[in-house]
């Protein structure tokens, strides 16, 4: 098959082109490198069934040929990202989702979005499940993100409703593992460095706040079963084990060995207090669930952030 | 230097119509903006364009 996938350069992104190619597909890359990088795809350069375009898909989508799949993952995802990027997170979700349509619907092709739990902003029910409808401040300092992927979900919804468009939503959530950008601000990679240097672990809050952290290969295999289903509905995409920030920085201090010290400052704005994916959906209909442990997974990307930093 | 194949399948991000390869820029056959072959990746940015 040969699949075009925006965002490409990304965390998630390179992962999936990984699998993707690993899987005998044909793979077209378009990114605009503002937050994703080449350093996760240079281990493809002389892969002859890849290719790699710079390119912003807000502005325009043309491409020559036959497309069988258009997955559409280009959006800044970490809150210090989008705030920094505010008008091209808005328009990637918006602009962005309306050309991979537009070409998912000229090529024929089937198209996957890459929706997020951050749909259901600070939630009010625990755990999620895909009929919540959320609860979102639209004009607060994480609305761009979280309006732009729930108007990118309507619009896919839309182009399925109306023009019979084959569709898929997938609803990430916090995903973690090798490739994350080591300053992307999120709780992983800053917790991370932090045991790492042995400086003190900045928990926001007082760490009750939960999370539900799922390794990079078990969401991986589970978008890629998504792309390849026929399920039109989102499909909440996690795991469901969930801890609290607080216990989640005592593990980091135990996997790495650190003698950090933890310190606390004031929760940001609208950050919430609870995130758990109800994953039956994904469970029944793909016959998917995660399979790395926690420990497992941190100890892989625990080494990968060591490696990475020796290099640097 | 980008392989035809690759060249194939692009197009002028402004005017969207074919390019053609020309002393190491990508140049659009229609309005002439040529776009910058950086590391082997072709920067399909009119920002980067360069425009006469």
């Amino acid at each position: 098959m040969r699949v075009l996938i925006t965002g490409g350069a990304g965390f998630l992104g390179s992962h999936l082109v990984d699998l993707l190619l690993k899987d005998r597909n044909e793979v077209i890359c378009l990114d605009n490198l503002i937050t994703g990088s080449m350093d996760n795809l240079a281990h493809l350069q002389n892969n002859k069934k890849f290719r790699f375009i710079r390119q912003d898909v807000t502005e325009y989508l043309k491409i020559d040929g036959p497309i069988d799949y258009v997955l559409h993952f280009a959006s800044p995802a970490s809150p210090i990202d989008y705030q920094k990027y505010p008008i091209q997170t808005l328009k990637v979700g918006a602009l962005g989702t309306h050309k991979t349509l537009g070409l998912a619907k000229t090529k024929k092709a089937a198209h996957l979005l890459a929706s997020t739990s951050e749909v259901y902003g600070d939630p009010l029910v625990n755990p999620q499940r895909e009929d919540y409808w959320g609860n979102v401040n639209a004009i607060g300092p994480r609305g761009m993100y979280d309006e732009a992927k729930r108007f990118a979900e309507a619009m896919t919804m839309a182009y399925h409703k109306y023009h019979g468009i084959d569709t898929r939503i997938a609803r990430i959530f916090n995903t973690f593992g090798e490739r994350m950008r080591k300053r992307d601000g999120r709780v992983v990679p800053n917790f991370i460095n932090q045991a790492l240097a042995g400086e003190p672990l900045t928990v926001f809050g007082d760490g009750s706040q939960t999370r539900s952290f799922c390794y990079v290969s078990d969401m991986i295999e589970g978008l890629y079963k998504l792309m390849l289903s026929d399920i039109h509905e989102p499909i909440n995409l996690g795991n469901p084990q969930e801890m609290s920030i607080l216990d989640f920085a005592h593990k980091i201090i135990e996997l790495t060995k650190s003698k950090s010290k933890i310190v606390y400052k004031p929760l940001p704005k609208d950050d919430p207090k609870v995130r758990r994916p109800d994953i039956s959906k994904a469970k029944e209909l793909l016959n998917w669930k995660p399979k790395v442990s926690l420990e497992e997974g941190l100890s892989k990307t625990i080494e990968w952030f060591r490696k990475s930093k020796e290099e640097q | 230097m980008i392989d035809k194949e690759l060249l194939e399948i692009l197009a002028c991000p402004v005017c969207k119509a074919d390019v053609k390869l020309e002393k190491g820029k990508i140049v659009c056959t229609k309005c002439g903006r040529r776009y910058p072959i950086r590391d082997g990746i072709p920067v399909m940015l009119e920002s980067e364009a360069e425009h006469e």
